[in-house]
């Protein structure tokens, strides 16, 4: 069975083609290691990596981006977004604290990528 | 009026001007300050809130607001003034050798004039607007330039609509088809006008095709229906001359039309300011320290032509930065040369910088930076002076005017074009 996938890893894009055989891949294409990981992950169980913000009380900002500390698989993306619906966090947010802990099957964290202090 | 005087400034603390500023300091200039017009440093990284951000340059994957934290607390470490809420109404060159100066206001302190030995040009770009592209149809609310509607979203709070329509697959466009399926609205169709894509192929996967956005090449919106808001668009297909193909419109019903069509470099100051502008790139004509024609003037980042990776601005804005300390502290004895140009050759768009200067500085391996016109396969890049081949790269399988080019030019490259006949740089991409 062949497969062609995009690389998303890095800007240049790569075209790489997947081959299986007999539960094997080989890969043509990829222009570095990382591109033939991600292939292979994305072949397996693509996961990605999920930025999205939360509600906030602070006197600068109504919301605090936020993204998973790992990737996390492609389907739970929406019932991750869900469970942040009814988060609110308090300001002062450091950048990197978690927000949530363990929202994934693979326990990844949510974390904060801005600091909002008051 | 308030006055003060400093070595150094920098014109907006976006990430073009934060690098500068940070290697103005490191460079050894004393007084350095930074003049935003926000209420915030980090510019338009703020908003960015997707990562991808720092892959080129720290190897890691950062969203825009972690990048922009990076820079910003380094400026606090260095002492670097940036004073906020600020907004520059002119730059004005020196005559006969003295400070430029700047012509600014603001709420707190009225209007002030701040003089420096060099300015650094980072205002960044704005988007291009329905008015720019002559969209047909009524004049509903909804219609937004899809970075508007990354700020509501991010920033303000607020979704803007619904049910989405994006026109142009610029890399804002394919973002925020995301965003907003994430944040439950539904995205009903990415619409391009070219037979290609606009921005870079991760972002279609990633943004449109893990979701199913229906993605429409050669096609365009046709006309806009709605009284009070936005009450749907007619999408066709168009042919090679850009005209519709009759029994190709289809009406989409949506409250919301977000526009990615493209950025175009802020330079009324520069303008106004006398400083000479490229039609090509619309931004300031640069050597390859990032000095404008203007000697003590410089400009960085996306003022100068729009890149697509923050990772390339930093690196700019470094080398305008440090080449602006270097002016401000007198320490290019010898005038600049300017008579060398880089020229845009075969199916090259235009480069960035335009032109290599010489004088008593040392000299320092730097990128061309340039885009092709249209994708192309199994091309080479060429560089050329008097029609004699200095450089040719390796057989590339695609290029994509969606992904900016950057090649570095060595001491060896450098000799034999200040040497040449024509003191011509000619950058072609060949079959």
């Amino acid at each position: 069975m062949k497969k062609k996938i995009t690389c998303i890893t890095c800007p240049t894009g790569c075209d790489i083609e997947v081959t299986e055989k007999g539960g094997k891949y080989t890969f043509s294409g990829a222009l570095c290691k990382a591109g033939e990981i991600y292939a292979e992950k994305e072949m397996i169980s693509p996961e990605r990596v999920i930025c999205t913000s939360v509600k906030l009380n602070s006197t600068q900002l109504p919301l605090v981006s936020v993204r998973t500390s790992t990737p996390v698989p492609k389907g739970e993306i929406f019932d991750i977004l869900k469970k942040l619906l009814d988060v609110k966090v308090n300001a002062p947010v450091k950048r990197g604290e978690i927000i949530v802990k363990c929202i994934s099957s693979n326990n990844a964290d949510i974390i904060a990528t801005k600091t909002v202090l008051i | 009026m308030n006055k003060r005087v400093f070595d150094v400034i920098i014109i907006g603390a976006g990430p073009a001007g934060l690098a500068a500023a940070l290697a103005a300091k490191r460079e050894g200039a004393e007084k350095v300050a930074i003049i935003e017009r926000d209420k915030y440093s980090g510019g338009i990284l703020q908003q960015c809130i997707h990562n991808g951000f720092g892959l080129h340059l720290f190897n890691t994957d950062l969203t825009g607001p972690e990048y922009a934290e990076k820079f910003i607390e380094e400026a606090v470490d260095e002492n670097i003034e940036t004073i906020l809420e600020t907004m520059v109404l002119e730059v004005n060159p020196s005559k006969e050798g003295g400070k430029h100066s700047l012509l600014c206001v603001s709420r707190k302190s009225g209007l002030s004039t701040f003089t420096a030995s060099s300015i650094v040009l980072a205002m960044g770009c704005r988007e291009r607007t329905r008015g720019n592209i002559v969209l047909p149809g009524t004049r509903p609310a909804g219609i937004f330039t899809a970075g508007t509607a990354q700020r509501f979203t991010n920033i303000e709070g607020y979704t803007p609509g619904k049910k989405i329509v994006i026109l142009g697959s610029g890399d804002i466009g394919m973002i925020m088809a995301r965003r907003l399926t994430f944040e439950g609205s539904e995205v009903k169709a990415v619409v391009e006008v070219m037979p290609f894509l606009g921005g870079l192929n991760r972002n279609k996967v990633q943004c449109l095709d893990d979701f199913d956005i229906p993605f429409y090449l050669n096609h365009t919106v046709s006309y806009i229906k709605g009284n009070k808001r936005v009450e749907g668009v007619e999408i066709a297909e168009i042919d090679e001359n850009r005209d519709i193909i009759e029994g190709t419109r289809q009406f989409i019903e949506c409250d919301t039309l977000l526009l990615s069509v493209g950025l175009i470099p802020e330079n009324e100051l520069s303008e106004k300011g006398g400083i000479p502008l490229d039609s090509l790139t619309r931004g300031a004509f640069v050597d390859q320290n990032f000095e404008t024609e203007i000697d003590g003037i410089f400009a960085c980042g996306n003022v100068v032509h729009v890149s697509d990776l923050v990772d390339y601005v930093s690196e700019d804005g470094e080398k305008a930065g440090k080449y602006a300390a270097v002016f401000a502290e007198g320490r290019r004895k010898k005038a600049r040369d300017m008579h060398v140009r880089i020229k845009r050759g075969e199916n090259v768009s235009y480069t960035v910088p335009q032109i290599i200067s010489t004088s008593d500085t040392e000299f320092e391996a730097f990128p061309v930076s340039f885009r092709v016109k249209e994708p192309l396969s199994n091309v080479r890049v060429v560089f050329k002076a008097d029609d004699k081949v200095l450089y040719e790269s390796k057989m590339k399988k695609i290029i994509r005017p969606g992904e900016m080019e950057r090649l570095s030019i060595g001491s060896d490259i450098f000799n034999k074009v200040i040497s040449s006949e024509s003191r011509t740089l000619t950058v072609e991409v060949q079959k």
